[in-house]
C-alpha cells in the first residue's frame, strides 16, 4: 500500500478519505475557521459521541480569543492528540472512533479519541452466581473490564498488553498479569501464541482458547471462563494470566488445572469448614456425573450379584418388564436430559420452565407407566443431571455430560471392567495433558502436597500461605508472617 | 536416551513406579504360590527373606549405576562390553520385556476369564490393556511417574478391602513359627521372589531420577519395603483367615478371602476388587512395556521411544494370543520368569564382577569425567 502524506488543500483530503472508505454514508465533514484559517473535521458518525466531539474540540474553538498565535493542538482537551502525516493510516484511526482535525496549509492530521461507548451496566454475571461476596461482572467493554481489575489490584506490577487479533475485525485483546509473580516464561509462551493466531474474526473468547490451548481434542477446557473480576484477580495473584477480549464479557485463565474448575469464590466466603465440604461435594459430584450411570448399567446387566441381598427384589422387579437393554434405557433418558436442557438454554425464561416441566416430571412419569425406563433408571439419570450441574464452571460440566456417554458403552460390552478402562483412559488423558507447560491434572499428578490444600479441600486462610506450584510463581508465600504464627 | 528423555522423575515418582511394576497380576495368587513350593504356614518368612534378598540387590544396582552416572543401562552394556556384544544383550533384555509383557496379558486374561468373563473372547480385554499401555507409554517417563503416583491410591483400597477379615483369623494356622525348614522357606522364597520381579526397573531408571545418589538409594530402598511389607501382609492374612488344608485348594487366595464378606452396599466385593486389581495390573504392563521401547529405541538408536511403541504393544499382544490351557500357562510362565532371573540378577551379577576384576581403571575414568 503507497502511502501519501497529508494534502495541503482540504478538499484533497477529504476526497481521498472517502475514496479509501469507499464512500461510506456515515462519513461526515465538519467545516471551521481558526486563525483565520479553514480547516475540516472528519469523523463517522456511528461511532462517536458528537456530545463529547464539541466539548473536547469546537467548544473550545469558540471561547478562546483567535488573536493568540498558538497551535491549533493545544485546543483539543482530549488525552491523546496525536498528529499523523500519512493520510491512509488517519482513515484506518477513523474507523475505531477517532476524529481528524486537517488545518489548511498544514501537512499533518490531529487525531484524538471521541469513541461512542454504549455500555451494559456492570452487573453479576448469569451463569456465575454466588451467594456471598462481590456481584459485579464484566461487560462487553475491554476499558470497564480492565478498570475492575485495575481497581481491585492497585499496584504497578499489574501489566496489561495490547495485542490487536482478527485480520479483519482488529479485535482488542489484553493480556494481563502481575509481573512479579507470574512465571516469565509461561508469560512469553502466551504472548507467543496470541501473536501467533491468524484468523479473520475473533468471535468468542472460545475461538482464541482453541487457538492457545495444548490439546484442542480433549474433551477438558485447559483455560478458565469467568465473567468474574473476583476470581479473575484471585487467579491472577496466584501466578496465572487473564485474557480479556473487547466486545465479550468473558475472561480467559491460564495456565489453569483441573481443580480451578473446581473452585468457586463462594468457598472462600463460607467458613473453612463449610467451604471444604462444598469442595469435596463437587468431587463427588465429578465421580457421579461420569460414573452412576455407567455403574448401575454394569451391576443391572453383568454384576447383579453385587447388590445385596435386600435390594435384589426391588431392583429386579423394576428392570425385569422393560423390555430393552439397559444401555437402551439410559441412553434414551439421557438424550431426553439433554434435550430438555438444550432446549430450555435458549428460550425466554417462562418458557423454558415450562419445557422443564413438561420434560422433567410428564415425560418422566409417562416413561415409566408405559413401560419403556425403569423406575430406578430415572433415578440414576436424574441424579447424574443434577450431579453435572454442580460444577461452577460451565464448560467443564458440558465436558462432564460428554465423558459419560463412553462410560455407558463401555459399561454395557464389559461391565465393570469397561468402566475402569474408561476410567483408567481418563486418568493417564489427565496425566499427560499440560496447560502452558503446567500439568492440567496437579496437583493430584503430580503429587504435590502443599497445593491440596486449596484443590480438594479448602484449608483455613492462615495456612494457605503458600501459591499453588503449578504455575511456577515467581513469589512462593502470600503471607509475611510464616506458618500462621498470628501477631496479636 | 538421557539427552531425549531430559525430563527427570522425582524420587516419589520413582518410588512409586517400582511399587507398581512390582505388583501386578502376582498379588491374587501369591500366597498360594508360595504355600505351594513348600513353604507351606511359613511362606510369610519367605516373603520377608526375598526382601531382603532384593535390597541386596538393589544395592548391586546402585553400585554398578553408580560407576556410570549418566548413562541408562542400555548404554552401559555397550560401554562395558563393547558395542558388539552391548547390543546383543540390550536385544534379549527387550525380547525378555516383551515376553513379560505378553505374560502379564495372558495372566490377566486368565483370571478375568475363570472369575467375571467366561465367554469374552480374549483378545477384547488384552486389547484394551495395550490401548491403555500405548496411551501413556508413549509419552514422557515423567507423565507415567504421575500416573503410578496417581493410582497408587488404588493399593490403599486393597488393604481396606482385607480389613473385615480380621475377626475370622486363627494364629494357630501359622504355628509352629518355623515348621518347613529352612530349606523350604528358601525355596518358598525363589517362587516369590519369581512373584515380585519388576525391581528391575530400578536398574533402568537410575540415572534418570533427581537427587543425590543417596537419595536414589534410599526412594528405591523405600519402595522395596513398601513392596515387601504389603505382600507379607497380604500373604499374611491368607494364611491366618484360610486353614492350612482350605489354602490348597483354592489358587487365587485373596479373592476368595474377599468373596466371604458381604458389605451392607456390597454383596461381593471380590468383583469391585478384580476392577481395582486392573490398574495394578495395567501400570505392570505399561512399566515393562516402556522398558522394552527403550531397549528396541536403543538398538535402532532412535531418538525417542514413542516410535518403537507400537511394535512393542504389536508383538506382545500377538504372542499373547496364542492359545493355550491352564498347564501350559503355569510352564509358560515359569520359562519366562526363569529367564528373568537371568536377566534381572545374573547379568547385572556379571557385569559388576566384569567391571571388578577388567575395567576398574576406565571405569573410574568414566565416573570422573562425567562428574
Amino acid at each position: 500500500m503507497n502511502s501519501f502524506f497529508v494534502f495541503k488543500k482540504l478538499n484533497a483530503n477529504y476526497i481521498y478519505i472517502r475514496e479509501d472508505s469507499h464512500y461510506t454514508d456515515d462519513l461526515k465533514k465538519r467545516e471551521f475557521t481558526w486563525n483565520g484559517r479553514r480547516g475540516i473535521c472528519l469523523f463517522l458518525e456511528t461511532i462517536i459521541d458528537e456530545e463529547k466531539l464539541e466539548k473536547t474540540f469546537f467548544s473550545n474553538l469558540e471561547t478562546d480569543s483567535q488573536s493568540e498565535e498558538s497551535e491549533l493542538k493545544k485546543k483539543i482537551s482530549a488525552t491523546e492528540v496525536s498528529e499523523i502525516q500519512h493520510i491512509n493510516q488517519v482513515s484506518n484511526e477513523l474507523h475505531k472512533g477517532m476524529a481528524a482535525v486537517f488545518l489548511e496549509e498544514k501537512s499533518e492530521a490531529y487525531v484524538f479519541d471521541v469513541k461512542k461507548t454504549t455500555e451494559r451496566s456492570v452487573q453479576e454475571p448469569e451463569n456465575e452466581k454466588i451467594v456471598r461476596g462481590s456481584h459485579d461482572g464484566f461487560v462487553e467493554t475491554l476499558m470497564t473490564n480492565l478498570q475492575l481489575l485495575r481497581r481491585r489490584i492497585e499496584v504497578q506490577d499489574l501489566v496489561i498488553k495490547y495485542h490487536a487479533v482478527g485480520t479483519e475485525t482488529k479485535t482488542r485483546i489484553a493480556l494481563v498479569y502481575l509481573a512479579s509473580i507470574a512465571n516469565p516464561t509461561i508469560v512469553k509462551e502466551v504472548e507467543e501464541k496470541v501473536k501467533s493466531i491468524s484468523i479473520d474474526m475473533v468471535f468468542s473468547p472460545g475461538a482464541i482458547e482453541e487457538f492457545l490451548e495444548n490439546d484442542t481434542i480433549s474433551p477438558f477446557p485447559q483455560m478458565l471462563n469467568t465473567e468474574r473480576p473476583d476470581r479473575v484477580m484471585a487467579n491472577l495473584i496466584d501466578g496465572r494470566i487473564a485474557i480479556l477480549t473487547d466486545g465479550d464479557p468473558t475472561a480467559l485463565v491460564c495456565p489453569s488445572s483441573f481443580f480451578t474448575f473446581y473452585q468457586s469464590p463462594d468457598d472462600y466466603n463460607s467458613r473453612f469448614l463449610v467451604g471444604t465440604f462444598y469442595r469435596l461435594l463437587r468431587m463427588v459430584s465429578f465421580l457421579i456425573a461420569i460414573f452412576v450411570p455407567a455403574i448401575y448399567i454394569a451391576t443391572v446387566s453383568f454384576h447383579f450379584e453385587v447388590i445385596p441381598a435386600d435390594l435384589v427384589l426391588p431392583v429386579k422387579s423394576s428392570v425385569e418388564r422393560i423390555p430393552y437393554p439397559p444401555i437402551v434405557e439410559a441412553i434414551l433418558m439421557e438424550l431426553t436430559i439433554e434435550l430438555i436442557r438444550e432446549a430450555g438454554i435458549r428460550l425466554p425464561s417462562p418458557i423454558g420452565q415450562t419445557i422443564g416441566i413438561v420434560g422433567g416430571l410428564v415425560i418422566g412419569d409417562a416413561v415409566v407407566q408405559a413401560g419403556l425406563v425403569s423406575n430406578i433408571m430415572i433415578i440414576v439419570v436424574a441424579i447424574t443431571a443434577i450431579a453435572s450441574f454442580v460444577v461452577p464452571s460451565f464448560e467443564m460440566s458440558s465436558a462432564l455430560r460428554v465423558i459419560r456417554f463412553p462410560f455407558m458403552f463401555f459399561a454395557a460390552s464389559f461391565g465393570y471392567f469397561g468402566i475402569m478402562f474408561c476410567f483408567t483412559l481418563l486418568l493417564i488423558h489427565l496425566c499427560r495433558l499440560e496447560s502452558f507447560g503446567s500439568p492440567y491434572f496437579s496437583p493430584l499428578a503430580p503429587l504435590t502436597w502443599q497445593d491440596l490444600k486449596d484443590s480438594v479441600i479448602r484449608a483455613p486462610m492462615k495456612k494457605m500461605n503458600e501459591r499453588p506450584k503449578a504455575t511456577l510463581p515467581r513469589k512462593k508465600f502470600r503471607q509475611a508472617i510464616r506458618k500462621g504464627r498470628r501477631k496479636w | 536416551m538421557v539427552t531425549n528423555n531430559k525430563e527427570l522423575i522425582s524420587p516419589l515418582q520413582f518410588i512409586f513406579i517400582i511399587i507398581q511394576t512390582q505388583i501386578g497380576v502376582g498379588i491374587l495368587s501369591l500366597p498360594y504360590m508360595i504355600y505351594e513350593s513348600g513353604a507351606k504356614t511359613d511362606a510369610w518368612i519367605s516373603m520377608l527373606l526375598v526382601g531382603g534378598i532384593i535390597q541386596l540387590i538393589i544395592l548391586l544396582y546402585w553400585v554398578l549405576t553408580n560407576w556410570f552416572p549418566t548413562s541408562p543401562f542400555y548404554g552401559l552394556l555397550s560401554k562395558v562390553y563393547g558395542k558388539l556384544f552391548g547390543r546383543a544383550l540390550t536385544i534379549g533384555y527387550t525380547v525378555y520385556f516383551i515376553f513379560v509383557s505378553s505374560l502379564v496379558l495372558i495372566l490377566f486374561n486368565f483370571v478375568i476369564e475363570i472369575w467375571a468373563f467366561p465367554r469374552t473372547p480374549s483378545w477384547a480385554f488384552n486389547l484394551m490393556m495395550c490401548i491403555l499401555a500405548y496411551y501413556l507409554v508413549v509419552d514422557k517417563l515423567r507423565v507415567i511417574g504421575r500416573f503410578h503416583t496417581l493410582v497408587s491410591v488404588l493399593l490403599l483400597t486393597i488393604i481396606f478391602l482385607t480389613l473385615p477379615a480380621y475377626p475370622y483369623m486363627d494364629i494357630r494356622y501359622i504355628m509352629p513359627i518355623g515348621d518347613s525348614g529352612i530349606l523350604n522357606i528358601v525355596k518358598g522364597g525363589k517362587e516369590a521372589l519369581l512373584s515380585i520381579l519388576g525391581f528391575e526397573v530400578i536398574l533402568f531408571l537410575f540415572p534418570f531420577v533427581e537427587g543425590s545418589k543417596k537419595k536414589k538409594l534410599a526412594a528405591a530402598s523405600i519402595a522395596n519395603v513398601i513392596v515387601t511389607v504389603f505382600y507379607t501382609y497380604l500373604t499374611l492374612i491368607c494364611l491366618l483367615f484360610f486353614s492350612p488344608e482350605e489354602i490348597k485348594l483354592i489358587p487365587e487366595p485373596v479373592l476368595y478371602l474377599l468373596k466371604a464378606f458381604t458389605f451392607p452396599v456390597l454383596e461381593r466385593v471380590d468383583i469391585v476388587f478384580l476392577a481395582i486389581w486392573i490398574m495394578s495390573v495395567v501400570t505392570s504392563l505399561m512399566s515393562y512395556v516402556y522398558l522394552a521401547s527403550v531397549g528396541l529405541a536403543d538398538v535402532f538408536s532412535v531418538k525417542h521411544h514413542k516410535k518403537t511403541v507400537p511394535f512393542i504393544i504389536g508383538s506382545s499382544f500377538v504372542i499373547a494370543l496364542i492359545p493355550r490351557n491352564s498347564i501350559s500357562i503355569a510352564s509358560w510362565s515359569e520359562i519366562i520368569t526363569n529367564i528373568g532371573l537371568i536377566f534381572v540378577i545374573g547379568i547385572p551379577v556379571l557385569t559388576v564382577l566384569y567391571i571388578c576384576i577388567f575395567k576398574r581403571e576406565k571405569v573410574d575414568q568414566d565416573a570422573n569425567k562425567s562428574r
